[in-house]
């Protein structure tokens, strides 16, 4: 089931087209959208947010229309920007209390979630002081603590680890590995770390110049077509690549000393294989392993496919 | 029966004594149709924590402090006190209007305290994206931020108005204050309520086209003061023969337009000093009350332009068309 749909959805900022004519689902959990600068991941949530007038098309959040119910649509989500923001002059409690206010909640419900959602956060102990005095790595707690106050059922999490120190990255993952996993909301994280998503999402979408080249679940991306082999030379040989071809099998990259392999048929005994090709051809193999797909091979991929 | 002696009696360091994980929230949220006055009491109650605000605000109490004192020295020697008689014929209008004259700067320095900072400080802090992605419209987000300046500053015009005409009422309800005054009331709450709409629209219009509000009050400052230091000018340097002539000219700014429209609501003559060269001395020149359609007009006209100019400038993101 999705808690959000596009379909033919068109974007002009100008003469310039931001999306084109995009259809997409975004399904529930946790989901990892991904894209090069420009690709239009931005200008998908500002249009599901009701940010910006799409030329043609629709959208959809939970079943209401994005362009005909904004205010509805707003109210079921949460946004964590990019950018630093917050409301001058406000401490945490009262920053977090006000948005959840504007979100609609009584000011009683409003002011006892903020003290919840600051704990949650880490800012427990900080609650008091003046968001502005705030270092990077705790505004963007206060960011996320504010897109959560009101108990959205979907949150958009824009680059949430920018700026965070190492230790401070860790904790915002599994935060957001536990809002998703374990408390049910669901979360769309768009974020050029692809670690990140790596770690925190079970699907994905890859977007590149307004379309969506690639999407599904990242363990179904993941799995490889055929047998793959990573194969690593004691120097790069065009002879071994030759050999590797003559005996069924296709280099899909090559990096220096290291390669990709492909054979589209199983192969029972690869060791077997590649040592016959390196004897026939004068190579020397260092090493070789089974590839295994990162999210980086997946985005590549949709990247470079026309 | 006895509590288990294996249970500790206390929580370890270990044990959280409350929940502090995430609780998905289940109650309430409202679809309110007056969701710009959360906005407002937000910013109000900002506004109130400042304390050059408070020290402005028992500034702007003085003028009507001091008439209320005048009229009291006046019931009790009314020899030694002048008469606060004016010359229409209503002794009390005069009175309530001359302390709103002396309020009107007060009027302006709270507009900028205020007002410089409601939509700027808000750009600044990218405060846009907080509000826009909550259940919120542009047009809430413009009155909520446009009502927070319009209702401080009429509570400051109105509060001393208010409490003098009470004072009044109840000291001289025998010597016929009602019977003389009959309107009183409300031409102080539609004078109270001009400098409010008019400053509260131009400082939010200004104030949305700046990141900084300090830069947005000045830019307020510089126009209120020019224009006001301009028309006068010009009206004194064209008429200087005659300054009961021109009087509309005397109101073309922001603080002509206030004064002329709180002049309409009082019904009062202004007199002003002017040199005379045949007697060489000054003397009181009665000046009329300034036309009220043309100043309705230009204040309507300067009202919208702010708000137009505030709604031109609410986005919750930039967006750069090529």
């Amino acid at each position: 089931m999705s808690v959000a749909s596009v379909s033919n959805l068109t974007v002009r900022y100008g003469t310039r087209t931001a999306l084109t004519e995009l259809s997409v689902e975004i399904p529930e959990g946790c989901v990892g959208l991904l894209g090069p600068n420009g690709a239009g991941k931005s200008t998908l949530i500002k249009t599901l947010l009701g940010f910006v007038r799409p030329a043609s098309g629709t959208g959809e959040v939970f079943g209401y229309d994005v362009m005909r119910e904004p205010l509805r649509v707003r109210q079921q989500i949460g946004l964590m920007p990019e950018q630093d923001c917050h409301i001058p002059g406000m401490n945490a409690v009262t920053f977090v209390a006000y948005a959840g206010e504007l979100a609609g909640m009584s000011a009683k419900d409003a002011l006892r979630r903020a003290h919840e959602v600051l704990e949650y956060a880490g800012l427990g102990e900080a609650r008091y002081r003046n968001v502005e005095t705030y270092s990077t790595g705790m505004k963007q707690r206060i960011k996320l603590a504010q897109a959560l106050v009101h108990g959205p059922r979907l949150l958009f999490l824009d680059e949430p680890t920018n700026g965070l120190d190492p230790a401070g990255r860790e904790e915002m993952l599994h935060l957001i590995r536990d809002i998703s996993h374990a408390k049910g909301v669901n979360v769309v994280v768009s974020s050029h770390l692809l670690p990140d998503i790596e770690r925190t999402c079970d699907q994905v979408i890859v977007m590149r110049a307004g379309r969506v080249v690639q999407h599904g679940a990242i363990a179904t991306l993941r799995q490889t077509r055929g047998t793959q082999i990573d194969v690593e030379l004691r120097v790069a040989s065009e002879p071994f690549l030759e050999a590797i071809r003559v005996r069924g099998g296709t280099v899909l990259y090559q990096t220096g000393s290291r390669c990709r392999l492909l054979f589209s048929d199983p192969l029972p005994d690869p060791g077997r294989l590649l040592f016959e090709a390196a004897a026939a051809s004068g190579a020397q193999l260092r090493g070789f392993r089974p590839s295994a797909r990162t999210l980086e091979d997946i985005f590549l991929e949709a990247m470079e496919e026309p | 029966m006895s509590p288990d002696p294996n249970l500790p009696l206390e929580p370890t360091p270990s044990q959280p004594i409350a929940d502090l994980s995430y609780r998905h929230f289940d109650g309430p949220l409202h679809n309110r149709t007056l969701r710009w006055w959360t906005i407002t009491l937000a910013m109000i109650r900002l506004t109130l924590r400042k304390p050059g605000f408070w020290i402005l605000v028992a500034l702007a109490m003085l003028p009507h402090l001091i008439r209320g004192f005048q009229i009291y020295l006046q019931s009790q020697v009314p020899q030694a006190a002048p008469d606060l008689t004016g010359a229409s014929g209503s002794r009390f209008a005069p009175l309530f209007f001359q302390a709103f004259d002396g309020q009107k700067f007060f009027f302006f320095l709270i507009a900028l305290q205020a007002g410089a900072g409601t939509i700027a400080a808000d750009n600044r802090a990218n405060a846009l994206l907080v509000y826009l992605s909550k259940p919120i419209t542009k047009g809430d987000y413009l009155l909520g931020k446009w009502m927070s300046v319009f209702l401080t500053l009429t509570a400051v015009a109105l509060v001393p108005a208010l409490l003098l005409y009470l004072y009044c009422l109840l000291s001289y309800s025998s010597n016929g204050f009602l019977h003389r005054e009959p309107w009183l009331l409300v031409q102080l709450i539609g004078a109270s309520l001009v400098p409010g709409i008019l400053h509260s629209s131009l400082i939010v219009g200004l104030s949305a086209w700046s990141k900084s509000p300090r830069m947005a009050g000045a830019a307020y400052a510089g126009l209120y003061l020019v224009s006001s230091i301009v028309a006068v000018t010009v009206w004194g340097i064209r008429y200087r023969g005659d300054l009961a002539r021109g009087v509309l000219e005397r109101h073309l700014s922001i603080d002509g337009v206030i004064g002329g429209l709180a002049q309409n609501c009082y019904q009062v003559t202004l007199k002003v000093p002017q040199f005379s060269r045949r007697s060489m001395e000054f003397q009181l020149t009665e000046i009329a009350i300034p036309d009220l359609w043309p100043l309705l007009l230009l204040g309507a006209t300067l009202t919208v332009l702010g708000l137009a100019a505030a709604r031109a400038r609410i986005h919750a993101v930039e967006v750069v068309r090529g």
